[in-house]
């Protein structure tokens, strides 16, 4: 009863101070407040969206409308009468205490802003992130999307974004594909050499410039070991890879040339004995 | 053949290189099949077409959509004075494409090449482009044209840079290529003017005229409907 006395007593006090002028003066203040806060808002997002992502520009633009509106009410309260000095000083030590509170948010938005600048990505792009492999599905003011290649959706804060290592696969229009086979010592080198090199011509996806390099790179202790580095459209890679090997494997296997497999000699110091038992035989 | 399929007989047949085409019609459908020896590579139902036409369309098609360049390099290289010109002629690859056609409106249904199709990157391994490659001479008369394979470029060649210049490569945009047939098999493409303006650069232009006696070919939807149209092509990274 006590409270809604004390309630009753401020509304009264409130509209003993409210005239028509000041009516008339507080609409006029927050129309053209919200005309201000709502052209703004349009000019700012049509400034920011030709330089800067579209969701920095409706961002920055929000921003803008809802200062200008706090702006334009604390006006009316002011033209009421009301003592908006207390509300300011709240305001700024809200302020002070939602600015410790987002300090991660507003390093993670400056981290955004510069990622935008840098352009590391784009969404799209085959990279691995902080050790997340995937492709980029979404860049956003606080966070990036990465869709990994096992089909599992990781958001990574800008912040570790910025600070961490970024690999993109997907930024050059060639990726190298580097194939390892290796053959019997006792094969025919050249032979297996012209079954490699006809494979990687006939391929559509080897490209023919940068041209292929197909070497003999290690005399194994299996064999000898030949290295195939070609070059593919960087959206092919892993379909030439997949496909090249295995074509390797199968026509050198056509043409008769083994592909060996890890052997050891092992030797004992001392002799085996070796005892054989007879087993007789069940009729 | 190409050109209109005539598609008055219950099946028709038609033979390019290694691949035939049949058309089978089954009341208002035509059943398209592409056979290679003897084997079913592709198989499409049309209903209520009222034309399908085979024409030459730009190598960019098969196996993937990968480029819309397509690079020539010459096995003959041609070597040009200061403030020179010649004319002369290469061959590229060309995809055939089957079109279902109704009134104005047409659709390709098939694509496919007779070609083994190869690319390439032209440019630095960072900012290149990747091209459908071939190789090809640039000779002054119209040879060895492989019918239902190849088009002729009828090139004509300008060095604008007042040094010799080696002219090795050309780098062609398919978005900016017509191409025109004879049912025979022959196709071509419209003028280009390649103009050399340093030893490691040049801009090919694609003529607007269109070449007389040939019929043009329909160029796939896809092509003309989202490319920017420059009418120019930038060799910045080597000729």
């Amino acid at each position: 009863m006590e409270a809604f006395h004390q309630v009753y007593e401020f509304l009264s006090k409130m509209f003993s101070m409210v005239t028509l002028e000041k009516i008339v003066a507080a609409l006029i203040v927050f129309i053209v407040g919200f005309m201000l806060a709502y052209g703004l808002r349009r000019i700012v997002y049509r400034v920011t969206y030709k330089v800067a992502p579209l969701h920095l520009a409706k961002s920055l633009a929000n921003l803008v409308y809802y200062v200008i509106i706090a702006i334009a009410l604390i006006t009316v309260l002011a033209v009421f009468g009301v003592d908006v000095t207390g509300l300011v000083i709240a305001g700024g030590i809200i302020g002070i205490v939602l600015g410790f509170a987002s300090q991660t948010i507003v390093s993670n938005l400056l981290a955004g802003i510069f990622l935008y600048w840098d352009k590391p990505f784009k969404p799209g792009d085959p990279v691995c992130i902080d050790n997340v492999a995937g492709i980029v599905d979404e860049i956003s003011i606080l966070s990036t999307r990465v869709q990994t290649w096992d089909g599992v959706y990781v958001r990574i804060p800008n912040e570790k974004v910025f600070t961490t290592t970024i690999v993109n696969y997907g930024r050059m229009p060639v990726r190298r594909v580097e194939l390892k086979t290796s053959i019997a010592y006792r094969e025919d080198f050249e032979k297996a050499l012209e079954v490699i090199r006809r494979l990687v011509e006939e391929h559509p996806l080897v490209l023919a410039k940068p041209e292929p390099v197909i070497f003999v790179s290690e005399l194994g202790s299996d064999g000898v070991e030949i290295t195939i580095q070609v070059w593919a459209p960087t959206s092919e890679w892993i379909n030439v890879k997949r496909e090249l090997l295995w074509l390797i494997k199968k026509e050198l296997t056509k043409a008769g040339i083994e592909i060996p497999f890890p052997q050891r000699d092992v030797w004992f110091r001392s002799p085996l004995e070796v005892r054989v038992i007879e087993e007789k035989k069940s009729k | 053949m190409y050109g209109q399929v005539a598609l008055r007989d219950r099946i028709v047949r038609v033979k390019l290189v290694q691949r035939t085409l049949e058309f089978h019609v089954e009341g208002n459908s035509v059943i398209y099949r592409r056979v290679i020896d003897g084997n079913l590579e592709y198989e499409c139902e049309v209903v209520s077409t009222e034309a399908m036409f085979i024409e030459p369309v730009a190598p960019i098609f098969t196996p993937k959509r990968l480029t819309h360049f397509i690079l020539v390099e010459f096995t003959n290289n041609v070597v040009l004075p200061p403030e020179s010109s010649t004319s002369g002629y290469t061959r590229i690859p060309v995809d055939i494409a089957v079109f279902a056609v109704k009134g104005e409106e047409y659709k390709v249904i098939d694509v496919f090449s007779e070609n083994k199709v190869k690319y390439a990157l032209y440019g630095p391994k960072n900012e290149g482009v990747i091209a459908r490659y071939y190789k090809s001479r640039f000779s002054h008369e119209v040879e060895g044209l492989e019918y239902f394979k190849e088009a002729i470029v009828p090139l004509e060649v300008i060095n604008s840079h007042d040094k010799w210049v080696k002219f090795t490569q050309v780098l062609l945009d398919a978005n900016m290529l017509n191409f025109y047939y004879e049912h025979s098999g022959k196709a071509c493409t419209q003028k280009v003017k390649v103009e050399v303006t340093s030893d490691s650069s040049a801009v090919v232009e694609y003529s607007k005229e269109d070449v007389k006696g040939m019929y043009k070919a329909r160029k796939p939807l896809k092509l003309t409907l989202f490319m920017p149209s420059f009418r120019r092509t930038e060799m910045m990274w080597g000729i």
